[in-house]
Order: structure tokens, then C-alpha cells, then sequence
């Protein structure tokens, strides 16, 4: 396991944003999470300083003699500035709860950023596989060899009748948490969005925004994952969630149709205002940016605009965050010089896009 | 599910908390009248539901050694704040709340996944094939069918696991 320098994240994304894998052009990333806490050491919230570093000591060790994860690099938080934090947010290897709270907790991920482990979030060990496009179920089963290998060199908390205890009871049981990464512009521009939003809800699936709980959805991204975490195997809980997005998948796909077949001048006006927005701003916010590069997507994904694909714009994603903006060039302190710097990129990116 | 008093269909399911326990009634219609039970024939989901917060925030209790875990001190009412809990054993201290509130929330309170790999060797999966054996007996002898079902589903699970395992 070797250490980490935020440098190494220049001009690299992450293996998710390839843009690649099964219905890719609406499904961005598939993640499937694992909680578990080490048996007779308290939670991290009853925790003294004392245990966390026992803990991260251990599951380091067990990292260590992991066939999947001795690679791994490894960031010890206490380390870490604001700015290092917000990055490793932004390519969603740690959760808004692990930067906003802890100083005793660390992060080891593997190179390719497919697998992080979170250590001391609210639970012991938080893991995750993230990958692009829609690949719930190959998420889970390397997500449960990890789980595996890791269980032979540590000893879980594991409770008959519970299954795998959770400081939070919502993630008793299976500890599993699996989500998509959705772009859905079609459906909120038919309206429909509500409609499915609700629909979802009653098949005990949560919706979340961009960046999971507590977030807004934003350029029309949606995160859909399963609420109940017990009571049911990992694998019928990963093949219910798969089944409703892939009716999710469906109707986008149809309401994209509809609209194409039916407004196709509307449509293409947003798509090529959207454009032409991108190509002339020289001051942009995140918010906005994110918004139009939506549109810039569907355009792409509906074969209106050519001379960009998808993958060069999930990296603009990424790139145009703040913390990454400033990664890339270092005089971009402050709103105002960073809204430029990422005008300038968006113009960049956007040159071979003819109007 | 048949009724508890005859073995006509039960249509009427009631709860009961008598001094903290939670009890199960299951009657037919009839059975229910002659019990001289007095029915309110539609009960709305809400207050089903409020009924069920209640019903928690009765079983909180406010009196120390039963509302604090002795393993690591988490007070339950520090829980309801946080909705963290600060260590394996609170599921036990806090069994009688938080079993209730588990089942709400996540609408089960048995886990059918996997488990470690220390406990599903032939041995582990034996011995509590046979402990949950006597607890479906119980279950039936009392007539809570409901978890007793959940536990026949965990049992047939098991013995599933221990057939694999085999060939």
C-alpha cells in the first residue's frame, strides 16, 4: 500500500467515468456499498482515540494481506486541507459525512478508484465498488469477495437474528447499500419525473441527488438506491433495485423518443442554445455549467451533436467542480477567478462542437 | 391465518401492549364479538402508524439502568437524537424499543443474507438450524404465526446453504 499525493488525480479520472459499460448513455456509474463494524470495539461514535487508530491499524493490516487490496493507496484524514477533502469528494471516493465530521478516520482506494474503503465513517469499515455504466450485480459480486477476503483477517460484528450490525439501524442486516447514477433529462423535461419519483418511493427505493443523501439533484442526475437493508438476500436486493431502474431506463428512453419524433425543433433549440451558451461564456458557476453540460449530453447520447463524445464529457463533469478547477490550475482562488478558469475550460473542451 | 378462539379465517388482527409486552390477536369476526371486543371497522394507516410511535415512545424509558447501554453508556434518548447507536451490544440493551422501530422502518427484522464465513461452516449452520427449530415450536405453541413464518423461511434458507455446501 503506498501514499497519496493529489497530484496524482491531474489529468486522470476515475475508471466510473469511462462512459463505458451496459446503457452507459443513462446510467453513469453503478455503486454498491458494504457497512461492517469490527466485533467488541465500539462504533465510531462511542469510539475514544485510542480505538480509532486500533481500528484503522487493523483494517490496514487486513489491507495489507488483501490479495484485491494490497495495491491500494492510502490517505490518513489527519493529513488531508478543506481542498484535498472537497477533491476526493468530488470523485465521490469519500462520503459528505466523512469530510464533514471526522479527523479519526481514513480512506485506502484502489488506483483505478473502482473499490474505496472508508475507515472510522459512521461505521467501522464503509466499502464500495463504483463502476460505470449499469453493473449493479458485478458491483455486488466483487464487492462481496472483497467483504470475504476482508471477514477472514477481521471478525465482524454479526448478530443470528440481525445479520451484520450498524451504528444506524436503517443499515442493519446486509449492511448493503446499491445505487445507480441516473441521467434523466428526458423525463424531466416530459414531466414525468415526479410521477417515477413517486412510483420508485413505493418500491422502497430512494432517490437522491449528485452527490447522495442530503443533496439536490442537479443537471438532472439522479441517484436511486434501496432503502431496506434487511430481510432480504444481497442478491434479491440487488435484482429488485436493477429491475426498477431498468423500467427507469426504459422510459427515459421512450420519452426521449417521444420528444425527438414529436418537438424535435424545441429539443434541438435547447441542445444547440445550450451549446452555443459554452462555447461563448467567459464566466460560468458550477450549477449552471452543469446544467447546460446535461443538455450537451443528451445531444451527444441523440446523435445531434457530433465531435465530442461521452466520456471526454464525463471528465468535464469532474474537471469543472470546484476543488478540481483549483487542482488543475493553482491561481484559481476565489469564486470569481475560478468561474473564469472554467469558462475557459468548457470553451476549450467544446472547440471541435461547430455551431 | 386462522382465528386463535376457532378455526374459521381470522379477519380481525389486534395488537395489545400489556405492561410492555406486545401482544398478538388473531379472530374471526364472530369470536371477536362474542370476546365483546367493540370494533372501529376501518383503521387508517396513520394512525396505525402514530399508534406504533406511541407505542415506542411509551416503551422509552426514563429511568437510567434501563435506558442506557452498559457496554459502551449510549443513552436511548441520545439515540432518538442521533439515530446512532455506540456499540453491537445497544441492539440488545435496546432490544424492546428497537426491534419495533427496525421492522417500521425497514419493514423486517430478520436478516436472510450472508453470513461471516465462521458461522457458515456445516457446524455453525447445524447449530442454529437446531435453535431455530425450537423457536418455531415456540412460535407455533404461542400462535404467532407471523414470526413464525419468518423463521420456517430462515430455517428452509439454511438447510438450502447446507445442501450446497455438500455437493
Amino acid at each position: 500500500m503506498s501514499g497519496f499525493d493529489v497530484k496524482q488525480f491531474i489529468g486522470k479520472t476515475g475508471e466510473w467515468l469511462k462512459g463505458t459499460g451496459p446503457d452507459h448513455d443513462i446510467v453513469i456509474s453503478s455503486r454498491v456499498r458494504l457497512a461492517r463494524n469490527i466485533e467488541s470495539l465500539n462504533f465510531p461514535t462511542c469510539l475514544d482515540d485510542k480505538g480509532a487508530a486500533e481500528v484503522i491499524e487493523r483494517v490496514l493490516e487486513a489491507i495489507k494481506q488483501s490479495n484485491f487490496l494490497k495495491t491500494n493507496l492510502y490517505v490518513p484524514f489527519e493529513a488531508l486541507s478543506d481542498f484535498d477533502k472537497q477533491l476526493l469528494l468530488e470523485r465521490h471516493l469519500v462520503s459528505k459525512e466523512l469530510i464533514e465530521e471526522r479527523t479519526r478516520c481514513g480512506l485506502s482506494f484502489s488506483k483505478d478508484e473502482i473499490v474505496s474503503l472508508m475507515i472510522n465513517e459512521e461505521d467501522h469499515l464503509r466499502m464500495q465498488v463504483l463502476q460505470s455504466g449499469f453493473k449493479l450485480m458485478e458491483a455486488w459480486r466483487l464487492i462481496d469477495q472483497i467483504d470475504s477476503d476482508l471477514e477472514s483477517k477481521l471478525q465482524f460484528s454479526f448478530h443470528k437474528t440481525l445479520g451484520y450490525m450498524t451504528a444506524c439501524p436503517t443499515n442493519v442486516g446486509t449492511g448493503l447499500r446499491a445505487s445507480c447514477m441516473l441521467h434523466l433529462p428526458a423525463l424531466v423535461m416530459t414531466k414525468q419525473i415526479t410521477k417515477v419519483v413517486q412510483a420508485v418511493a413505493k418500491l422502497n427505493l430512494t432517490v437522491r441527488g449528485l452527490y447522495g443523501e442530503g443533496t439536490q439533484a442537479l443537471g438532472n442526475f439522479f441517484q436511486l438506491s434501496n432503502q431496506g437493508t434487511i430481510g432480504k438476500s444481497e442478491d434479491v436486493i440487488v435484482e429488485n433495485i436493477e429491475k426498477v431502474i431498468r423500467q427507469v431506463i426504459e422510459h427515459e428512453r421512450e420519452a426521449r423518443k417521444k420528444l425527438f419524433k414529436k418537438r424535435k425543433e424545441k429539443l434541438c433549440d435547447q441542445i444547440w442554445r445550450a451549446v452555443g451558451i459554452l462555447k461563448a461564456v467567459r464566466l460560468i458557476q458550477s450549477q449552471e455549467s452543469t446544467a447546460l453540460l446535461s443538455m450537451v449530453r443528451l445531444g451527444i447520447d441523440l446523435n445531434v451533436i457530433s465531435g465530442l463524445d461521452s466520456m471526454v464529457l464525463n471528465e468535464l463533469f469532474i474537471y469543472t467542480q470546484p476543488a478540481h478547477l483549483q487542482l488543475i490550475a493553482k491561481d484559481t482562488q476565489g469564486p470569481e477567478a475560478r468561474d473564469k478558469k472554467r469558462a475557459g475550460l468548457i470553451r476549450d473542451y467544446l472547440k471541435n462542437v461547430l455551431l | 391465518m386462522k382465528c386463535q378462539l376457532c378455526s374459521k379465517e381470522a379477519t380481525i388482527h389486534l395488537t395489545e401492549v400489556v405492561d410492555g409486552n406486545m401482544m398478538e390477536l388473531h379472530l374471526c369476526e364472530q369470536c371477536a364479538q362474542m370476546k365483546g371486543l367493540e370494533l372501529t371497522p376501518q383503521i387508517s394507516l396513520n394512525e396505525l402508524l402514530s399508534g406504533l410511535v406511541d407505542f415506542t415512545a411509551q416503551e422509552d424509558p426514563s429511568s437510567p439502568e434501563v435506558g442506557t447501554c452498559a457496554t459502551c453508556g449510549m443513552k436511548y434518548k441520545d439515540f432518538k437524537k442521533t439515530g446512532r447507536l455506540g456499540c453491537a451490544l445497544c441492539y440488545d440493551a435496546f432490544r424492546q424499543m428497537l426491534l419495533p422501530v427496525v421492522q417500521k422502518v425497514q419493514g423486517a427484522n430478520q436478516h436472510m443474507g450472508k453470513r461471516p464465513g465462521y458461522m457458515s461452516g456445516a457446524k455453525g449452520l447445524e447449530a442454529e438450524v437446531a435453535e431455530l427449530s425450537v423457536r418455531l415450536k415456540t412460535l407455533v405453541d404461542t400462535e404467532e404465526f407471523e414470526q413464525a413464518a419468518l423463521v420456517r423461511d430462515k430455517i428452509k434458507l439454511l438447510q438450502q446453504q447446507m445442501k450446497d455446501k455438500k455437493s
